[in-house]
C-alpha cells in the first residue's frame, strides 16, 4: 500500500499473542468461576503479567527495528476496508503502560474482590477490556480502532455498573449514554475523515476536492468529541466523576489510568494525521517517514492556519479542563471522587500538550513529548492512588476522608506508597510529575515564543494559558495536601477514632499492585534522562511532520535545573496557601468558624451536567408535546373525514333521494340507497379502526410531498 | 457472466417444502412429533438443494427452467441468478430455524401452521428464483394468501383483527401491483423479465409513462417493505403472530416487497434510468422518514415485539435508503442488508418466542432480572441488539459502515445524519432491554447496603433445545458474518458480484 513502508514494517505474533492472552485469561476466569476461584484470580494475574511480557517484547522490538504487523484478516469489505494489527512506537508505548496497569491492578483485585459480588463477571470483564483496550494501541487505522473503542467502551459499562447500588446504575446509565452519544460521533467522524482522505488509515492518501473546508472542520470536531468523550474533555466530562468512583477500586484505577488515556490517543492520532497533509506524504514525506522525519519542515511551512486555530482551541479546552477538575476536587470528601475530579484536571494537562503540538505545528516535539511523558506519569501516580484508595476501603471500610485519619500508623506501607504518588502528581522534584510538567511548561512557553515572533493575535491568550497552569498546579498542590492530610497525618476525630482502632494493614497482594506502579513513579522521576532518550525522545521521532531537531531537543532536554526547580515555589505556594485557608482549624485543633473551603456545597446549576440534563429534559418535553399536539390532529383528521362521509350520507338521503324517488329510478336508486347504507355500517367502523394509520399515513405523504417539492424548488 | 443454463434443480427447490405437506396429508393425526420433524427434513431438503447450487453461482452460472407459458412473451419461468440466489439461500435457511424453533413452540393446530409454513416456502422461494415481474407477481400474491393462516395462528380477538389488516393492506397492494405489471407490460414493449441492466428506457415509453410505472411499483412493493405511509399491518400482525412467523414476517416476507424494489431499481429500471428519471430523491426522502419515524414509534411500545416490529420498519428502510444512493457501497450494503437484518431480526424475535414460553411475559416492562432466568436466550437478545444499533464487530456495523461510505460517495453526507440518529434511536430502545434484564431484578432496590438477594445465573435450564438451538445459531452468524465476511456464501461474496456488475 505505502511503497517504502512496507520495507520497514516486519511481521510478527506478538501483537495477535498480546490479545489472545488476556482473552484466554478471560476464559480461564469464567471457566474457574465461583467453585475455584484462587483458579480463577490467578488465570487474571497470570494473564496480565503474560501479557506485559509480550508487550514489552513487542515494544522493544519495535522502538529497536520499526513497526510490527499482523493481519487479522477481519471484517475484509473489498480492498479498501480490512482490520489488521500494526503497532508503531506510539501504539507500542501506550499499549506497554496500559500492561503494566494491568498487571497491577490485577495484582491488587487478587484479594480486594473479596469483599465484592460478581467476582468471575468482574474478572472477565477486565480481562475483555484488557484486550479491546489493547487493540486501540495495536491498529493503524481509524476503521480498526473503532472496533477496538466501541468494543472497550461496552466491556467496561459492566466494570462501571459492578456494584449495582442505585448509584453506581446512575452512574453507569450516564456512562452508556456518553459512550453511545461518543460512538456515533466518532464513526460520524471516520466518514468525514475517510471522504476527506480517500481512506481511514492515520496516513492521509489525498485530498478530495469537495470534502475541504467545512467538512474537514466538522471531521475535525467530531473525531475529537468522540474521542474527548472518553478522555474526561471539558465539557464532555460528565461522566467521569461519577463512574470512576462508583467502579471497584482496580477498575477505577484502569479507567483513570488507561482508559481515558485511550481517549488522549485518539485526540493525538486525529491532531497528528491532520498535521501530515497528503503533499507532506508525497516522494518526499515517505522517505521522511522512513529517516525520521528528515524533510518535513517543508510540510510545516504549508501547515494550513486551520491547524494552528486547532491547536489554540484545544490549549483552551485543555485549559478550562484542567482548572475546573482542580476547582471540583479541592471542594470534595469522598477520596475516590476527588481522585476522580483530579482525573479529569490531569486530562487537561495531557490535552494541554497536545494542543501545543498542534499550535507549533512541526516545531512541536516538546508538547507532545510532554503529553506522552505526563500520560505515563499519570498512568503511574492515579493507578497507585485508586489502588491505595481501594486499600483503605477494603481495611477501614470508609472513603470520607474527614472520617478517616491517623492512617499512617496502621498502615505505614500504603501510606509510603501514596506519599510516593502524591509527590509525582504535585510535580516536586524527584517525583515523576515534575518532569512532564517540565516539559509541559517548556512547550507553552515555546508556543508564547513563537506566537510572539510570529506576531500572532493569539499570543496574550497563550500567555494567559500559561498563568492558568501554574494556578491549576496549585491547586493540585492543594487538594492532594487535604486529602493526604486528611487521610493519613490527622488525628481522627473523636467519634470516628473507635471505628478505625481495628484497622490493620493492606494484603500482600495489593500492597504488590501498588507498589509496582508507586515504584514507577520513582522510576520516571530519578531517571528522566533515560526515558527521554530511549522511550520518548524515539516515539515522538517516528511521527513524521515533525521538524528532528526539536525531538533532538526533547531528547536531551535538561531536567533538574535550578531554573525548572524554581518554578516550583509559585505553585507551591499556591498550594499551601489553599491547604492552610482550609485547613487551619484542623491544624491548630480550634473550632470551625465561617465558611469553610473543604466542605463547600457548590451550587448544581455550575455543573454542566445540569445543563445537559435540563436540555434533554426539555427536548424530551417537546417532543411529548410534539405528541399531544398531534393527537389532536390526528383526531381532526379522523373527525373531518366522518364529518364529510356522514355529510355526503345525508346528501344522498335528503337531496339526492327525494329527487330520484320519481319513477322509474326510484327502485335503482332505493336499491342504491340500500347498498349504501349497508356498505356504511360496514366501512364506518373498519375506518374507525384505521383512523390512526389513515392519520399517520396523511400526515407522512404531506411530509414527503413537502420535503420533494423543497428539493425539487431548491 | 455466462449464458443460462437449463437446470431442473431451481424447481426441485421449489416443489421441495411440499414433502412436509405430503407428511401432513398422510398421516393428520398419528406420530406428532414424527410428522412435524418430517417437516422439518423437507426444509432441511429445500435449505440443502439451495446450498448445493452455490458453487455454480460463485463461478457465475445461470440455471433456469421454464414451467408454462401463457401467451407469448408471458411464461412462467424459474431463473437463479446471484441476486435470487442470495435471497434463496437467506430465505431458505432462516426457514429451517424457524421450523425447528417452532416444532417446540407451537401448541395447537399443529398441521394448519406446518403446511402453511411449507407452503408459503414454496412460494417465497418461487419469488427468489422467479425470471420475470410476472412469475414474481404470482408467487407474491399466492404468498400474501399463504401467510395469513400464520398471522391469525393464536385465533385470538387481536390476532383476527391484525389478520384482517394484513388482507386489507395486501390486496390492495396487490391490485396496484397488478396496475403496475400491466403499465411495465405495456410501456416496456412486452419486456417482462429481468435484465442486466434493466430493460425498460425512455425509446419506447414517455418519461411521465415510466415515472408511473415506478411509483405504482413502489407502492405495490412499498406495503409488504413497509415503507412509511404504508406500514400500518407491521406492528398488529407482528405481536399477533406466533414468534416463528413473526421472525419470517420480519426476516423474509418484508424482504419480499424490498426484494422486488431491488429487483425493480436493478434489473426493471436499471441505474442508468433511475438517475434519469431523478426519481431517487422521493425514494430516499421516504427511506429516511421511515427509518427515523418508526425508530421514535418504537421507543413508545412496551410490548417488546411491537417494539420490534416498529424497529422492522426502520431496518428495511436501510435497504431501500441504499438502492437510493445508486452508489456502489450503498447498494452493497443495502442489499447486504437484507440478510443482515433476516440474520439479527429474526433472532431477535425468537428470543422473544422463548421469554414468552418461558415466563409468559409480553411486556418489556415486566421483564426485569429475566436475564437471569434466561441467560443464553438473553445474551443472544444483547449481541442482536448491540449489532442492531451497528455495534462491530457484526453484521450491523458492516451494514452501517458501507451505507455510510455510500453515501459519502454519493455525496451527499446528509444521509450519515439519518444513520447516525437511527442508531442512537437504537440504542435508546434496545439498550433498556438489555439493561433491565441484567441489571434489575425483583426487589432490588429495598437497601442501598448490606447484602441483598442476587439472583444467580441458572444456565442449563432455559427451554427446549428446539427453541434455544436456532437463537444461538442466528446469535453466533450475527457476530460471525460481521467478522469474516468475505466467506463464500456469505452475503458478502454473492452481492458484491451483483453489485460489482452494476456498478463498475
Amino acid at each position: 500500500m505505502h511503497g517504502e513502508k512496507i520495507a520497514v514494517l516486519s511481521f510478527s505474533f506478538l501483537p495477535a499473542l498480546a490479545l489472545l492472552l488476556p482473552l484466554l485469561g478471560a476464559l480461564g476466569a469464567a471457566v474457574g468461576g465461583e467453585r475455584r476461584p484462587r483458579a480463577r484470580n490467578w488465570s487474571a494475574v497470570l494473564s496480565t503479567g503474560g501479557t506485559l511480557a509480550v508487550v514489552a517484547c513487542a515494544a522493544a522490538r519495535v522502538v529497536g527495528s520499526g513497526p510490527i504487523y499482523f493481519q487479522l484478516g477481519i471484517l475484509r469489505l473489498g480492498e479498501r476496508f480490512s482490520c489488521g494489527l500494526e503497532v508503531d512506537a506510539m501504539g507500542a508505548f501506550f499499549a506497554l503502560f496500559a500492561s503494566i496497569l494491568w498487571f497491577a491492578a490485577s495484582l491488587h483485585a487478587f484479594r480486594y474482590m473479596d469483599h465484592e459480588h460478581k467476582r468471575t463477571r468482574f474478572f472477565l470483564f477486565m480481562l475483555l477490556t484488557e484486550t479491546a483496550t489493547l487493540g486501540v494501541f495495536m491498529v493503524q487505522d481509524f476503521f480498526s480502532l473503532y472496533l477496538f473503542f466501541e468494543a472497550m467502551g461496552f466491556s467496561a459499562y459492566l466494570l462501571v455498573i459492578h456494584s449495582e447500588t442505585p448509584r453506581a446504575r446512575a452512574a453507569a446509565a450516564k456512562y452508556m449514554g456518553m459512550t453511545v452519544i461518543g460512538g456515533l460521533s466518532l464513526i460520524g467522524g471516520i466518514f468525514l475523515y475517510l471522504g476527506y482522505a480517500g481512506t481511514t488509515s492515520f496516513r492521509p492518501l489525498v485530498e478530495s476536492a469537495w470534502l475541504t473546508g467545512p467538512f474537514k472542520v466538522a471531521a475535525l470536531v467530531l473525531l475529537i468529541a468522540g474521542f474527548g468523550v472518553k478522555a474526561g474533555m471539558a465539557p464532555l466530562h460528565i461522566w467521569l466523576p461519577d463512574a470512576h468512583p462508583a467502579a471497584p477500586s482496580p477498575a477505577s484505577a484502569l479507567l483513570s489510568g488507561v482508559m481515558i488515556k485511550a481517549g488522549a490517543y485518539g485526540i493525538l492520532r486525529t491532531v497528528l494525521s491532520f498535521l501530515q497533509t497528503p503533499a507532506a506524504h508525497g516522494a518526499e514525506g515517505h522517505a521522511a517517514a522512513a529517516h525520521g522525519a528528515e524533510s518535513a519542515v517543508h510540510a510545516a511551512g504549508g501547515l494550513a492556519a486551520d491547524v494552528r486555530m486547532l491547536g489554540f482551541a484545544v490549549i483552551w479546552i485543555a485549559v478550562v479542563t484542567m482548572f475546573i477538575g482542580m476547582l471540583l476536587a479541592l471542594v470534595q470528601r469522598d477520596i475516590k471522587r476527588t481522585l476522580a475530579y483530579s482525573s479529569v484536571s490531569q486530562m487537561g494537562y495531557i490535552l494541554f500538550g497536545v494542543g501545543c503540538l498542534g499550535y507549533l505545528g512541526a516545531e512541536g516535539a516538546m508538547g507532545m513529548g510532554g503529553s506522552l511523558y505526563h500520560i505515563i506519569n499519570h498512568a503511574f501516580f492515579k493507578g497507585c492512588f485508586f489502588l491505595a484508595a481501594g486499600s483503605i476501603l477494603f481495611c477501614a471500610h470508609e472513603l470520607d476522608m474527614f472520617k478517616l485519619g491517623g492512617l499512617w500508623r496502621r498502615m505505614p506501607l500504603t501510606t509510603m506508597f501514596w506519599c510516593l504518588a502524591a509527590l509525582g502528581i504535585m510535580g516536586i522534584p524527584l517525583g515523576n510529575g515534575f518532569v512532564s510538567k517540565t516539559l509541559l511548561h517548556h512547550a507553552v512557553l515555546e508556543s508564547h515564543h513563537l506566537a510572539e515572533g510570529a506576531r500572532l493575535a493569539t499570543a496574550g491568550w497563550v500567555k494567559a494559558a500559561e498563568i492558568m497552569f501554574i494556578i491549576t498546579s496549585g491547586g493540585t498542590i492543594g487538594y492532594i495536601t487535604k486529602m493526604t492530610y486528611y487521610t493519613f497525618f490527622r488525628r481522627p476525630d473523636p467519634e470516628h477514632a473507635s471505628h478505625l482502632e481495628h484497622v490493620k494493614e493492606a494484603p500482600a497482594w495489593m500492597l504488590a499492585g501498588t507498589g509496582l506502579l508507586a515504584a514507577g513513579v520513582l522510576f520516571n522521576g530519578l531517571f528522566p534522562g533515560l526515558l527521554l532518550r530511549r522511550l520518548v525522545g524515539p516515539v515522538v521521532g517516528t511521527v513524521p511532520g515533525l521538524d528532528v531537531h526539536y525531538v533532538e531537543h526533547l531528547s536531551h532536554t535538561p531536567i533538574f535545573l535550578w531554573a525548572n526547580v524554581k518554578e516550583i515555589f509559585i505553585p507551591l505556594g499556591i498550594g499551601l496557601g489553599l491547604f492552610l485557608l482550609g485547613a487551619w482549624p484542623d491544624l491548630l485543633g480550634v473550632r470551625r468558624r465561617g465558611p469553610d473551603l473543604f466542605r463547600l456545597r457548590l451550587p448544581r446549576w455550575l455543573g454542566v451536567d445540569f445543563w445537559y440534563l435540563a436540555a434533554a429534559r426539555n427536548s424530551l418535553r417537546l417532543l411529548f408535546w410534539g405528541r399531544r399536539t398531534y393527537a389532536p390532529v390526528k383526531e381532526s383528521v379522523v373527525s373531518l373525514s366522518k364529518r364529510a362521509a356522514s355529510a355526503a350520507v345525508h346528501a344522498v338521503r335528503d337531496v339526492l333521494y327525494p329527487s330520484l324517488t320519481l319513477r322509474p329510478a326510484s327502485w335503482v336508486s332505493r336499491q342504491a340507497v340500500q347498498l349504501y347504507g349497508s356498505a356504511r355500517r360496514e366501512l364506518l367502523p373498519r375506518i374507525r379502526e384505521y383512523q390512526g394509520d389513515i392519520a399517520v399515513g396523511a400526515l407522512v405523504i404531506a411530509v414527503s410531498l413537502t420535503l420533494f417539492l423543497i428539493m425539487r424548488l431548491m | 457472466m455466462q449464458e443460462s443454463t437449463f437446470s431442473a434443480v431451481p424447481l426441485v427447490a421449489v416443489l421441495l417444502p411440499w414433502v412436509s405437506l405430503l407428511a401432513i396429508l398422510a398421516f393428520p393425526k398419528r406420530a406428532e412429533k414424527l410428522r412435524l420433524w418430517l417437516c422439518f427434513l423437507g426444509s432441511l431438503a429445500t435449505f440443502g438443494v439451495v446450498l448445493s447450487m452455490l458453487p455454480g453461482i460463485l463461478d457465475g452460472n445461470i440455471y433456469t427452467i421454464k414451467l408454462a407459458s401463457v401467451v407469448e412473451n408471458l411464461e412462467m419461468r424459474l431463473t437463479v441468478d446471484t441476486l435470487g440466489y442470495y435471497f434463496g439461500l437467506v430465505l431458505t435457511f432462516l426457514w429451517l430455524l424457524a421450523t425447528v424453533y417452532s416444532i417446540s413452540y407451537i401448541d395447537h393446530k399443529h398441521n394448519r401452521f406446518f403446511a402453511f409454513m411449507a407452503l408459503c416456502e414454496s412460494f417465497i422461494l418461487g419469488c427468489a428464483f422467479s425470471a420475470n415481474m410476472f412469475t414474481y407477481f404470482i408467487f407474491y400474491e399466492m404468498m400474501t394468501f399463504g401467510s395469513y393462516p400464520l398471522i391469525i395462528h393464536e385465533e385470538t380477538t387481536m390476532a383476527r383483527r391484525a389478520g384482517y389488516k394484513y388482507l386489507v393492506y395486501a390486496i390492495a397492494a396487490g391490485t396496484v401491483l397488478f396496475f403496475a405489471i400491466v403499465a411495465h407490460y405495456f410501456w416496456g414493449n412486452g419486456q417482462l423479465g429481468f435484465g442486466r441492466y434493466g430493460v425498460l428506457s425512455l425509446e419506447f415509453a414517455s418519461r411521465a409513462a415510466l415515472l408511473t410505472v415506478f411509483f405504482t411499483y413502489l407502492a405495490g412493493f412499498g406495503v409488504k417493505a413497509a415503507i412509511m405511509p404504508l406500514h400500518g399491518w407491521v406492528p398488529d400482525a407482528h405481536p399477533a403472530a406466533p414468534s416463528p412467523a413473526s421472525a419470517l414476517l420480519s426476516g423474509v416476507i418484508l424482504k419480499a416487497g424490498a426484494f422486488g424494489i431491488i429487483r425493480v431499481c436493478f434489473n426493471v429500471f436499471g441505474v442508468d434510468l433511475m438517475r434519469e428519471l431523478k426519481v431517487y430523491p422521493v425514494v430516499a426522502v421516504l427511506a429516511c422518514i421511515t427509518i427515523v419515524v418508526a425508530s421514535v414509534f418504537a421507543l413508545t411500545q412496551d410490548n417488546l415485539k411491537r417494539r420490534l416490529a416498529y424497529s422492522s420498519i426502520g431496518q428495511v428502510s436501510y435497504i431501500i435508503l441504499g438502492l437510493a444512493m445508486l452508489a456502489h457501497d450503498g447498494a452493497l450494503g443495502g442489499v447486504m442488508h437484507l440478510a443482515h437484518h433476516a440474520l439479527m431480526k429474526g433472532c431477535l424475535f425468537l428470543c422473544a418466542g422463548v421469554i414468552l414460553v418461558k415466563t409468559g411475559k409480553k411486556n418489556i416492562s415486566e421483564m426485569a432480572g429475566i436475564g437471569y432466568q434466561l441467560p443464553i436466550t438473553m445474551i443472544c437478545f444483547s449481541v442482536c441488539a448491540l449489532a442492531m444499533m451497528g455495534t462491530p464487530p457484526s453484521v450491523g456495523f458492516v451494514t452501517k459502515w458501507l451505507l455510510g461510505s455510500g453515501s459519502l460517495e454519493a455525496g451527499l453526507p446528509v444521509y450519515i445524519v439519518v444513520l447516525l440518529a437511527s442508531a442512537l434511536l437504537n440504542a435508546a430502545y434496545f439498550l433498556p432491554i438489555v439493561y433491565i434484564a441484567f441489571f434489575r431484578w425483583e426487589g432490588d432496590e429495598v437497601e442501598e447496603h448490606g447484602e441483598r438477594h442476587h439472583p444467580k445465573l441458572v444456565f442449563g435450564k432455559e427451554a427446549d433445545h428446539e427453541l434455544v438451538v436456532p437463537v444461538v445459531i442466528l446469535a453466533a452468524l450475527v457476530i460471525i458474518v460481521g467478522i469474516w465476511s468475505n466467506v463464500p456464501g456469505f452475503p458478502y461474496s454473492l452481492v458484491s458480484k451483483v453489485v460489482n456488475v452494476i456498478f463498475p
